[in-house]
């Protein structure tokens, strides 16, 4: 197992190289960093021109600069943006956001999905799995945005007026100059979680749950869980310990790989609601060729997504006794 | 062969499992599709049935259903009456009280039958302390007793393995001590050598044997392979398309076959006891199990056909022998059949011009005088 | 029941194939046996593949979701792809008339620029499924044959492909969206471009697997020892099997394609003004929520409408090529 391990986290700093080099080189390709500054009115001397270029860099040849930036990179300096201020100060407060919020839905997705799949599986074609079904795929085919404008318009509003005072909040990630103390502070970030994390969550879940209920009936009609009912195993037992044991181990991958897409698709509640996490980081970098900015939520989405899948391979080990060798 | 015969840790006299008139159907999409039609036999305490047919002649969905291990979906009527009990009639909690415990089941594929997941001892222990009281450390040396008699090597390290680091044999010796485990009245073993190669085969026989004569159980063998029957099996019930149309002794069934389907199987059999013998093949393959009429299932394929195969399906007549039935409108005429040939067509041989017929088809017999083995 | 029982004389065989001969453009050149006898095997292939196709195509029909859904997909494609030239209003057409609200002649109600809304709509929706079929198409066409290279030759090439494919897989294809369609610009081609180069890859994992399983299979022995070359092999005889796999992955592409799409220009990242697409829509009209609510659903509306029928279109279709997945019915 230890082996195993060990081998994982080589072949991921390889992977993060590799990354790197990407991304490093397709971000700073897409912008001129000193278009504004060419561009500005009255022009700015060459001169000028020519030692903000030598400031950051860019006479020295692409591999060097892309060491110099890695260099940085891995003492945790993204270096600083446009404005001169360094990427850092903005950039943990974000993720912290963006992080609560991907955190709690994939949580949330993941329980619903495997009760749902579970329950989905065990009665098949009962009225209970074709509801499931038909909301798994209506979910599935709804976009994040308009389902997130929704239940901002109507699920938040209509229940502060239900209980009389503002409990969900629809925009940001909390109040402003928020004077509270641990509990006050906890209770108003889960008001202001709770409806990102809700649109973020049911498009996952539907995928998950679809996955799982089929994973769940292949598993049900294997050999070994007839077995299991051969041995005299109750339901129950069969069910979960012989059942979803084994109908897990894919899951397991398939919401690894889709972290870093529910990573991404954050970006977009994260707009709708208007929090200023992540997501508004990345688009403002890349509005404004603000080519640090937009390398460091690359990489650390990288990052993120690179630990998520290592995480998802040693689970798999734990979870699968063939893979362990 | 031992014949010991037990009675188990009960009072019941008589046949352990009787089955009478059990039908299976499920629904499909196509249609209903009959798979078991009014299947009739008992088993004896200690002694080993073997149903013998084609795949989808409705053998393992019998054994199935008695075990309660069919979808939902399936339909099931008739009787099963396990040691008195009536086994259709239970509820799916009641039967898990007698799976694993009074009734065990062996199954095909020992690839896919053990949980990957779990290692081997867990899996025995499991089954062991579903049905007693017995600490972990007792259920685990159990466990190990029982690799033992299955004929696993270092059974006290092998019991701490995964299912993945067996081989097929040895995985199929674990399904069989787990199905051992409680010392059941019935041990089911559905194809348990049909998906291994043929020299593992007879140790998993072997081990099966071991299992039969440390627990007493009587037996179902279930299988397609004829030679697995003769040498195990004391009575044999021939299933075609979802019933039984020759049920006797070992020996009735090999010496005196009194159903043309019988005959035809035991005619596709190379035997080393006779060489000069051609294979006799049986022509066609087993009918759609949708919409069956009433007409002797087996027609389309019998050289024997006549009118009344095609209007009437044949119940089962008793033979010359006591026990000895066949659902065959004219199992006299194969009272005088002693070799395959004699009705089936042998397999033409290449290049042959100088190799002597050893028998033809005899024309008194046969309905039909041409080769096609279906008559119209 | 019929044919394939039959016992094989040769005679009647060849009679048989020549009946239940498909579309078949290979026609080989006489006097070369090796290619004769390649021939020959494909033909036992499209038999095989012949009855099995009027099964599924049968299982499909009775299908009644995915029946329903193929026809209102059908209508809203078609719909949306020539329902913009019919209308009596241009999307771009500036009316003398702003801000209306619905009247029989404006079902839709005039913008605050003085444009017809329905015609925005209309305008919206053929932009969208546009993107969608273009990216389905080239992303199809991709994955299989980067998954049939990687499954055929195994070894080296597979590895290399497969870590591609993975490395494509975890990237957030989001961000990778905004920031490629920064780089490029925001046309609806080079948009279903920059979608297309993210979603093939599971198709290519697909495609990879069944092509690994089917290589090993006897038919291809038989036409690989009978002469015939890689990409006859690959096409004939591989990717037919896993036409069932290709096309119901290509359904949900169009799906999850739409909604990239969509929220790539809800972003402002993608379809720009003056064009319009339906995510460009409900950005507007979410905006306009509190006085036309009906311009932020109808966008929404017709994106889920869309998506959901396709959806449900593939899964007849998965169930129609795969009845394993779908079990008998009480």
């Amino acid at each position: 197992m230890l082996g195993f391990v060990i081998r994982r986290f080589i072949v991921s700093i390889i992977v993060l190289f590799v990354a790197s080099v990407l991304i490093y080189f397709t971000v700073t390709s897409f912008g001129d960093p000193l278009a504004e500054l060419r561009s500005r009115n009255p022009p700015v001397p060459e001169a000028v021109i020519e030692q903000r270029r030598q400031e950051i860099g860019l006479d020295k040849p692409p591999v060097e600069r892309y060491l110099a930036w890695a260099g940085d990179v891995v003492t945790l300096d993204f270096g600083d943006d446009l404005q001169g201020n360094p990427v850092n100060e903005v950039l943990w407060r974000r993720l912290g956001r963006t992080l609560r919020m991907v955190v709690a839905s994939v949580v949330l997705s993941l329980v619903l999905a495997v009760g749902v799949g579970v329950l989905s599986a065990t009665r098949q074609y009962s009225k209970t799995d074709y509801f499931f079904t038909f909301s798994g795929f209506l979910f599935l085919s709804m976009p994040v945005f308009w389902l997130a404008a929704l239940l901002k318009e109507f699920a938040a509003i209509r229940f502060n007026e239900l209980v009389g005072r503002t409990v969900i909040y629809t925009t940001g990630s909390e109040s402003p100059r928020l004077d509270a103390d641990f509990w006050g502070r906890m209770a108003n970030y889960a008001g202001h979680l709770i409806l990102p994390t809700i649109a973020l969550a049911l498009i996952s879940y539907a995928a998950w749950s679809r996955y799982q209920r089929n994973s769940m009936l292949d598993v049900m009609e294997s050999d070994y869980v007839k077995l299991a009912r051969a041995k005299g195993a109750g339901r129950p037992r069969v069910v979960f310990r012989h059942g979803l044991r084994n109908a897990l181990i894919p899951l397991t991958t398939i919401v690894a790989i889709d972290f870093g897409a529910v990573f991404g698709g954050a970006i977009i509640t994260e707009q709708v609601f208007g929090w200023s996490a992540m997501g508004n980081l990345l688009i403002e970098g890349l509005r404004d060729y603000d080519v640090n900015v937009v390398l460091a939520w690359m990489m650390v989405t990288g990052v993120i997504v690179i630990i998520f899948n290592l995480i998802a391979d040693l689970l798999y080990g734990v979870l699968d006794p063939r893979i362990r060798q | 062969m031992s014949r010991r015969i037990r009675t188990g840790n009960h009072e019941h006299t008589g046949p352990v499992l009787e089955v009478e008139d059990l039908t299976v159907s499920f629904p499909t999409d196509d249609g209903l599709v009959e798979a078991v039609r009014g299947v009739t036999w008992s088993l004896q305490p200690g002694r080993v049935l073997g149903i013998v047919g084609e795949s989808g002649s409705g053998k393992s969905v019998s054994a199935n259903a008695l075990m309660g291990l069919l979808p939902k979906n399936a339909r099931i009527s008739g009787q099963a009456r396990f040691q008195g009990d009536e086994l259709l009639e239970m509820s799916d909690k009641e039967l898990s009280t007698l799976r694993g415990s009074r009734l065990a089941m062996i199954f095909q594929d020992p690839m896919t039958s053990l949980n990957p997941v779990y290692r081997i001892g867990w899996q025995i222990v499991e089954a062991i302390r579903l049905h007693n009281d017995v600490t972990k450390d007792e259920a685990r040396n159990q466990a190990i007793e029982l690799l033992r008699t299955v004929g696993i090597p270092n059974a006290e390290e092998r019991v701490d393995n995964y299912p993945h680091e067996f081989s097929g044999g040895m995985r199929q010796r674990v399904v069989i001590a787990i199905g051992m485990a409680n010392n059941p009245d019935v041990i089911i073993a559905d194809e348990p050598t049909t998906a291994l190669d043929v020299t593992v085969q007879a140790q998993v026989l072997d081990a099966l044997k071991a299992a039969r004569e440390s627990t007493g159980a009587a037996m179902i063998l279930i299988t397609h392979d004829l030679g697995v029957v003769a040498g195990s099996a004391d009575d044999v019930v021939v299933m075609y398309a979802g019933t039984g149309v020759e049920i006797g002794t070992v020996d009735d069934i090999y010496y005196e076959p009194r159903h043309p389907y019988t005959l035809g199987l035991l005619g596709s059999l190379p035997r080393m006891d006779q060489q000069s013998r051609r294979l006799t093949p049986i022509k066609g393959s087993p009918p759609s199990m949708i919409g069956i009429g009433d007409r002797c299932q087996f027609a389309p394929r019998c050289p024997l056909a006549t009118e009344i195969c095609w209007q009437q399906e044949p119940p089962l007549f008793p033979t010359d022998t006591e026990g000895h039935v066949s659902a065959c409108h004219h199992w006299e005429k194969l009272r005088d059949v002693t070799d395959p040939s004699q009705v089936f067509t042998p397999v033409e041989i290449d290049g042959g011009g100088e190799d002597e017929v050893v028998s033809a088809p005899d024309p008194k017999l046969r309905s039909d005088a041409d080769d096609e083995g279906v008559s119209a | 029941m019929t044919d394939t029982d039959r016992p094989d004389t040769p005679e009647t065989e060849d009679e048989t194939l020549e009946d239940r001969r498909p579309v078949d453009t290979g026609v080989q050149p006489s006097g070369q046996p090796a290619a004769l006898t390649a021939d020959h095997a494909d033909h036992e292939l499209s038999v095989q593949t012949r009855s099995q196709r009027q099964l599924i195509v049968r299982r499909f029909l009775q299908h009644r979701l995915a029946m329903v859904s193929l026809f209102v997909l059908v209508l809203l494609i078609v719909g949306s792809l020539v329902g913009g030239s019919l209308w009596t209003y241009d999307y771009a057409e500036q009316l003398p008339t702003f801000n209306e609200p619905p009247t029989w002649q404006h079902p839709m109600g005039i913008d605050d620029i003085g444009r017809d809304l329905m015609a925005k709509v209309l305008r919206g929706a053929q932009r969208s499924v546009q993107v969608a079929l273009l990216v389905a198409f080239l992303s199809t066409t991709v994955g299989t044959i980067i998954g049939a290279i990687a499954g055929f030759y195994r070894g080296i090439v597979d590895s290399i492909l497969m870590r591609i494919t993975d490395l494509f897989l975890v990237i957030p294809s989001l961000a990778v969206f905004l920031l490629l369609a920064r780089i490029v610009g925001g046309g609806w081609f080079q948009l279903a471009l920059i979608i297309a180069a993210f979603f093939w890859m599971p198709l290519a994992r697909i495609v990879r697997a069944e092509v690994l399983s089917l290589r090993e299979k006897e038919y291809v022995e038989a036409a690989r020892a009978l002469g015939a070359s890689d990409a006859r092999i690959i096409v004939r005889h591989l990717l037919p099997n896993a036409i069932g796999s290709i096309i119901v992955n290509a359904t949900i592409v169009v799906a999850v394609a739409i909604l990239a799409e969509t929220s790539l220009s809800y972003l402002g990242l993608g379809i720009a003004a003056p064009d319009t697409s339906l995510g460009l829509l409900v950005s507007e009209g979410q905006a306009a929520f509190k006085t036309r609510p009906h311009l932020f659903y109808w966008p929404g509306f017709l994106i889920i409408i869309i998506a959901l029928s396709v959806n449900f279109v593939g899964d007849g279709l998965r169930d129609a090529f795969d009845p394993r997945q779908k079990r008998v019915r009480q």
